[in-house]
């Protein structure tokens, strides 16, 4: 059983976030794809009852960057359990650390070439989307 | 002046025959009494004989005096004490109490018999006392000292009344002390007058110095003379020669003998005094070469004595302040410091660090010793004050403390500096991490999305064109990962511990193989390399130059890379691959730089300059040889190499590995 609630892309660069969607329509990933440029839309996008079956964060953000999203998200009951997979050009071991500690359940480095990209994308969807049985967060279809 | 150790035991020694002695006498006289040998009872004939018992407290006296026991002493002088004073009881009471003759008959006495004289009871009494007390302390040694030189007159009267034939002024009671008798009381007056040499009579004579001296010189001839003399005396009037000229012998001998010890008194007197004199001179020597400023200060604070040091040192002439108040101190500080002349006075030597006024205004710093000055009779006269001038080491010490602290102030400013350079650093290369790869993720994406979207219209040069920016893209990737990981090797800690190179070469060369499980390579690894280093950083190290080694070899007929010792702490990985040109050999380690074009070999010149990167780390050395075609040789070692012996110790250290 395939989710199909949005995903919800936390990415402050607009190749990426062409390059991101063209992968997931690449997969034949069909959910919606909302788009937050920083760390404050996204949670705000949350908080005004946006419930994403995936969340894909980058960590370098404007205004707010994504391990302080990852901690607003953490100290919430609800944005807690709602998958969130770091998705980052870093790979700095205290980053992976951090983010883990903060209650990431992934973390992904992109690669620079696309073709590899595109695979990432669809490991990613494959196993948020599909193999993982997903938590029950009210206001969720 | 301390007892000299010579004197105290020769008077020890004059004490111990001194009771030996009258022991022998007494038990001569026991003897007498034994066989009923008369002359032996009296020695002298005509004279009173020494009673039985008398004989009998003599040789008890005698033995406790040797003995030196407490015991024997308190039990043989309270005997010798209660014979006395029952005998003088008897005289007293005018009657005989059988006791006199209670284990052997005086046949020979005509009255008393049995009995001792009077004189020589109360003698017995103090010898008694005497020798019970003077193993006691204080007031009981005082007072058996007293009863000692008691005893010793009583028994010299009657001794001199003999010698000089003049007895009858000494007999009590019609009975005469008798001669032998009297002869062992003065040896045990001498015995127990020298058994303590603490106190009294034996103070005085051990005393040292020029006192105790003349009073022995002069003490044995004021007893003796008059003794010998008189009875000398005595025995020429007896040989026929008149009175007149017996007094005028006696007389003449006495001046003569009397001017001899004086003589011989003022001689050592002189030489006595002349050694004080040149201690003194040897003293005030001293005192003028000191390079010690000596000073001495009476308690009302005037200047006694100023010396050449205290002239130089405080710039005051010992004429300007003798006999003047001290121009160190202020008449208020010299009040101040009163108090610390009681301390003084009482025997304490103070010593403190001060700062004194110098004649030019200038001031120095002085460590001072203060002690009294006492004069002959040992009463506190003024201060000795010894100064040295430490201004020059208090300068350089304070120099000194400003250094080092300029110092630890620098390097904490360098340590920030290093910090904050080394947190700029990081911030770079997280920055490079993440906004230098989003344009090349960009470039190669759009690039592929241009070919896949639009691949129909595109010429075959286009595709081309784009598969060249796509390469471009993946390479620069590579590189800044590269860039990244050297960077990283950079910021990591250094933890020295013993590195089994052996063990790591094996675990590197297994990768190697399972990446190109294809290739052939003969990977000699000699067994019992190690290292001291950082196991992570030496394991980067052998990972790089083994890949370079696998990677230029790869074409040689038969592939072949060895990992040996070289010098002592030298590790050596060599293979027989394509080599390098020497004439770049200085280029090798330079970042980026890259001795093989890239068509021909894969790589982006990073490694080896992590590798020197590493060892600069370890302090350390690292260096390639080569010539073309023959292979490649790189060397390095981790820290400064150490000789043979220390190797020895080392690798013992590590458990014997070499």
């Amino acid at each position: 059983m395939s989710d199909t609630s949005p995903i919800l892309l936390v990415e402050d660069n607009p190749d990426d976030v062409a390059l991101t969607q063209r992968a997931f329509a690449r997969n034949n990933i069909q959910n919606e794809i909302v788009v937050a440029r920083d760390g404050e839309e996204a949670l705000r996008l949350l908080e005004d009852g946006l419930v994403p079956s995936l969340i894909l964060l980058d960590l370098k953000l404007p205004k707010l960057g994504g391990l302080e999203v990852l901690d607003r998200m953490h100290a919430d009951q609800r944005l807690r359990l709602i998958p969130t997979v770091v998705l980052t050009s870093s790979r700095e071991e205290e980053d992976v650390v951090e983010a883990y500690g903060l209650g990431a359940n992934s973390y992904i480095r992109k690669p620079v070439d696309f073709g590899g990209f595109v695979d990432t994308v669809r490991h990613v969807g494959l196993y948020w989307l599909i193999v993982n049985e997903a938590p029950p967060i009210e206001g969720r279809p | 002046v301390p007892a000299n150790p010579a004197v105290t035991a020769a008077l020890q020694r004059t004490r111990t025959f001194a009771a030996a002695g009258a022991m022998l006498l007494a038990l001569t006289v026991l003897v007498g009494w034994g066989i009923g040998n008369v002359d032996l009872q009296r020695f002298v004939p005509g004279q009173s004989t020494m009673k039985l018992y008398q004989a009998g407290a003599v040789v008890l006296l005698a033995a406790a005096l040797l003995l030196r026991n407490p015991a024997a002493s308190a039990a043989c002088g309270a005997l010798a004490a209660g014979l006395g004073l029952v005998t003088l009881a008897e005289y007293a009471l005018g009657a005989g109490s059988g006791f006199d003759e209670l284990v052997l008959q005086d046949t020979f006495s005509a009255s008393h018999p049995g009995r001792m004289a009077p004189n020589s009871a109360a003698a017995l009494v103090l010898l008694g006392l005497a020798v019970l007390l003077q193993t006691g302390s204080g007031r009981a040694a005082r007072v058996a000292n007293a009863c000692g030189v008691g005893a010793l007159a009583v028994s010299l009267l009657e001794l001199v009344g003999f010698t000089s034939g003049a007895r009858e002024l000494f007999g009590v009671a019609h009975a005469y002390m008798a001669v032998p008798a009297a002869v062992c009381f003065v040896l045990l007056a001498v015995a127990v007058l020298l058994s303590r040499l603490d106190i009294g009579v034996g103070r005085a004579l051990s005393r040292g110095g020029a006192e105790g001296t003349v009073l022995r010189l002069t003490l044995a001839p004021a007893f003796l003379l008059p003794l010998a003399l008189g009875y000398v005396r005595t025995l020429i009037v007896d040989l026929g020669v008149s009175q007149n000229v017996a007094d005028w012998l006696y007389s003449l001998s006495g001046v003569v003998i009397l001017t001899a010890c004086a003589v011989f008194a003022a001689r050592y007197l002189g030489r006595a005094s002349e050694v004080v004199a040149a201690t003194t001179e040897r003293l005030r020597t001293l005192v003028a070469l000191s390079p010690l400023a000596i000073v001495t200060v009476e308690p009302g604070g005037n200047v006694m004595s100023w010396n050449a040091a205290a002239e130089q040192l405080f710039g005051y002439t010992a004429a300007e302040v003798v006999g003047k108040r001290t121009p160190l101190i202020s008449e208020a500080e010299f009040e101040s410091r009163k108090k610390y002349f009681d301390v003084i006075a009482g025997g304490a030597t103070v010593q403190e660090e001060a700062v004194r006024r110098r004649k030019d205004g200038k001031e120095v710093i002085v460590e001072m010793a203060l002690s009294p000055v006492r004069d002959a009779a040992g009463a506190f006269v003024g201060v000795w004050a010894v100064y040295n001038d430490v201004t020059e080491r208090r300068r350089i010490e304070a120099e000194l403390v400003r250094l080092n602290d300029e110092l630890e102030q620098r390097v904490a400013e360098q340590t920030a500096e290093l910090l904050a350079a080394n947190s700029e650093l990081r911030a770079f290369s997280y920055s490079v991490s993440h906004d230098l790869r989003a344009p090349l993720r960009a470039l190669d994406g759009f690039a592929t999305a241009l070919e896949e979207d639009y691949g129909e219209a595109l010429d075959e040069t286009a595709h081309d064109y784009l598969s060249r920016i796509r390469g471009a893209a993946r390479r620069m990737g590579g590189l800044i990962d590269d860039v990244l990981h050297m960077a990283k090797v950079t910021r990591m800690d250094l933890i020295r511990e013993p590195v089994d190179v052996t063990a790591l070469a094996h675990d590197v060369a297994s990768e190697l193989r399972a990446a190109a499980p294809e290739a052939h390579v003969d990977l000699q690894i000699d067994d019992g390399l190690a290292v001291q280093g950082d196991a992570a950083l030496v394991r980067i190290v052998l990972q790089n130059l083994l890949e370079n080694a696998w990677k230029f070899s790869a074409a040689a007929k038969r592939p072949r890379i060895e990992v040996r010792a070289g010098e002592p702490g030298e590790i050596v990985v060599a293979d027989n691959g394509v080599g390098f040109d020497a004439t770049y050999s200085d280029k090798l380690f330079t970042p980026f730089q890259r001795l093989h074009a890239a068509s021909e070999f894969s790589g982006n010149g990073v490694g080896l300059a992590t590798v020197q990167n590493v060892v600069n780390r370890h302090g350390g050395t690292v260096r390639g040889e080569s010539a073309p075609g023959g292979g490649a040789t790189f060397t390095f070692t981790l820290g400064p190499t150490v000789s043979d012996d220390e190797s020895t110790v080392q690798s013992n250290a590590k458990g014997g590995r070499t």
